[in-house]
């Protein structure tokens, strides 16, 4: 009733804006509400976005002015979705126990709609340990902390490859089977065999139909001879594929990278001849880029940033090393350096014998980076060009630094179901 | 409120000109500096904001209405008060060219209405006007949000929305439902069930 008088203004449905007859006596200031005669207002129409009245029924009247007070100052309704999808996932996941509302919108297609809209968050890292195969060590960049995240159980080992939409794609060891989850809510699926018999190993890509999981997702594995098989998750089924004539082979990927994915294209890295290769997920066309390999790489990986390929590599040369960043240049088809570690970081590595792994290529890397009694893991955020070093991930209950095995970067999405 | 002697001309605050009162329906929208159109916003306490056509256009529920051919007299906004349409007036004129709301506006466009219009990136000063804009406290923040939310617009939103999820950010859950009003309805069994559930994020 009190909600009545206090919410009738609104657009009617002609779009024109109609002065209600209570008009008169609602204008004025939060302070003015005491006045308004509450008890025999008119039955006047309701805004449409004023749902709260049921919740509060007529009471007292004095009870009455307060609640009024209280409802003038209250947050609009409509708006929780788009504030709670702009606050952190950490965060969000947390103030689930606020009410039951706000647990629920794990399940809603509108906030899912606004997490798509206002989604501009960094990656996180999903990465296993050797120790506990059975907690996943996810690093958020953000509040620069690891989280550990139970994972259901698997027969065997399984590995991060890839990710989409805050899904990720693990298989087994030998690629026989795949799976896809959701860590943060543990939505799981395992996907149907693959029907062509597994390369030993293969390079595995994922992009989105869409803008969010919601729209259907596509995963591709890629064998050194030219295999390959496309998994779409609205047929639910693998569909392989041949490359065409024009494209050299075999391929000598580089198996330690993550294929790069920018739309609805894929790109792999090859050597011999060096270069990049990459598909179409939606019209199904391979494309070759011969590049040449900037001297004395070792380790290195394809990455991706805001639509850009770029180049994460180890550079050694006599006893010194040193991680750098390439840029693709897409006229010449020659990679650029952008940025070098910092010197002071490199030294660290001189005389040593190093090994680089990526475990995460999207926008911000993270880098492990290893030799005999070092282990040091760093990020490198392509947009700001900025180099952090990352906080030893220890298991809760242990001392040890853990050293993570595999990995791969994903965008923390609550509602992404796989 | 308005005292009695208080008539349509006598607005307390204007951020332009004066809008002319008494015009007949059928005229066309006022022609402001430089001859651009503009039209008269009318606040719940009677205050009236003359505002540039196309900046009234970032708010879809005033574009609606406009394109209703409202917008020839005083436009009545009854549920926003005087300081409250100040500032989002003031906000929307800061936004020109905003491609929060502009993307939509063009594909919307029938007209040619705003054909030397082109989307800008948001500047810095753009950056700070909004910055500024959202340090209020909480009831003038929720204030500004119901404005948001009733004028559908955009750029006006998302500064809002952003400012909220920023003053929650760092509180407890006893805090958020606080802030918001709200009440907590799960029994401690739901409660512990809920927090084991996701472990990880109350570490």
């Amino acid at each position: 009733m009190i909600m009545a008088v206090l919410f009738t203004y609104h657009v009617d449905n002609g779009g024109c804006y109609a002065d209600d007859d209570s008009s008169g006596s609602m204008l004025g200031k939060p302070g003015n509400f005491k006045m308004i005669e509450t008890k025999h207002s008119p039955p006047t129409k309701k805004s449409r976005r004023d749902n709260n009245s049921e919740k509060y029924p007529p009471a007292a009247s004095l009870k009455e002015v307060i609640m009024e007070q209280r409802i003038w100052k209250e947050f609009p309704e409509d708006l929780f979705e788009a504030v709670i999808a702009r606050l952190p996932v950490a965060t969000f996941f947390h103030f689930r126990l606020v009410c039951r509302k706000w647990n629920s919108l794990l399940n809603s297609q509108s906030f899912s709609q606004c997490c798509a809209e206002v989604s501009c968050s960094q990656p996180w890292f999903y990465g296993i340990t050797r120790e506990d195969v059975n907690t996943a060590a996810v690093y958020d960049p953000s509040l620069r902390k690891w989280h550990h995240l139970s994972v259901p159980t698997l027969p065997g080992k399984i590995i991060p490859v890839t990710s989409a939409g805050g899904l990720v794609c693990y298989s087994d060891t030998d690629y026989w089977n795949f799976y896809v989850s959701n860590p943060l809510t543990h939505s799981f699926k395992k996907l149907p065999r693959r029907s062509v018999h597994p390369w030993p190993r293969v390079v595995v890509g994922m992009s989105l139909n869409g803008n969010s999981a919601s729209n259907g997702y596509k995963i591709m594995w890629l064998g050194g001879n030219g295999d390959y098989e496309v998994y779409d998750s609205q047929q639910d089924s693998w569909n392989p594929g041949t490359i065409p004539s024009t494209i050299s082979l075999p391929f000598f990927l580089n198996f330690r990278s993550e294929a790069v994915s920018v739309g609805h294209t894929l790109y792999f890295m090859r050597a011999a001849p060096d270069g990049i290769v990459s598909y179409d997920m939606v019209s199904g066309v391979w494309k070759q880029f011969s590049i040449p390999s900037p001297l004395y790489l070792t380790d290195h990986t394809l990455a991706e940033c805001g639509g850009r390929i770029m180049l994460v590599g180890l550079l050694t040369k006599n006893a010194a090393t040193c991680i750098c960043i390439w840029e693709l240049q897409k006229m010449t088809l020659l990679w650029k350096e952008v940025d070098r570690m910092p010197n002071m970081w490199c030294l660290e590595f001189y005389g040593k014998h190093v090994w680089m792994t990526c475990l995460g290529n999207r926008g911000l890397f993270m880098l492990s980076l290893r030799s005999r009694q070092m282990n040091r893991l760093v990020t490198y955020d392509a947009f700001s060009k900025e180099w952090r070093k990352v906080p030893g991930c220890v298991l809760p209950h242990r001392r040890k630094k853990q050293w993570i095995a595999h990995g791969t970067s994903f965008y923390p999405c609550p509602t992404a179901i796989a | 409120m308005s005292s009695g002697d208080s008539g349509p001309s006598s607005s307390k605050q204007l951020v332009q000109q004066p809008a002319a009162a008494g015009r007949s329906p059928n005229q066309p929208p006022l022609l402001g500096a430089g001859g651009r159109k503009v039209i008269v916003l009318k606040s719940g306490d009677e205050e009236e904001f003359e505002v540039d056509l196309l900046d009234a256009m970032q708010s879809r529920t005033l574009r609606r209405a406009i394109e209703d051919g409202c917008g020839d007299g005083p436009m009545p906004l009854p549920n926003l008060t005087g300081p409250v349409l100040a500032k989002v007036v003031e906000l929307f004129r800061r936004h020109r060219g905003d491609p929060r709301w502009a993307d939509e506006l063009q594909e919307t466009e029938k007209e040619g209405m705003f054909k030397d219009y082109a989307p800008q990136k948001p500047t810095a000063e753009v950056k700070g006007f909004d910055r500024e804009f959202v340090s209020v406290d909480r009831d003038a923040l929720f204030d500004l949000l119901r404005a948001a939310n009733f004028l559908e617009a955009p750029g006006l939103l998302d500064v809002t929305c952003d400012a909220a999820a920023d003053a929650v950010m760092n509180m407890t859950v006893e805090e958020v439902r606080e802030y918001f009003g709200l009440v907590n309805d799960y029994t401690p069994e739901e409660e512990a069930a809920l927090r084991k559930q996701h472990e990880w994020a109350f570490q």
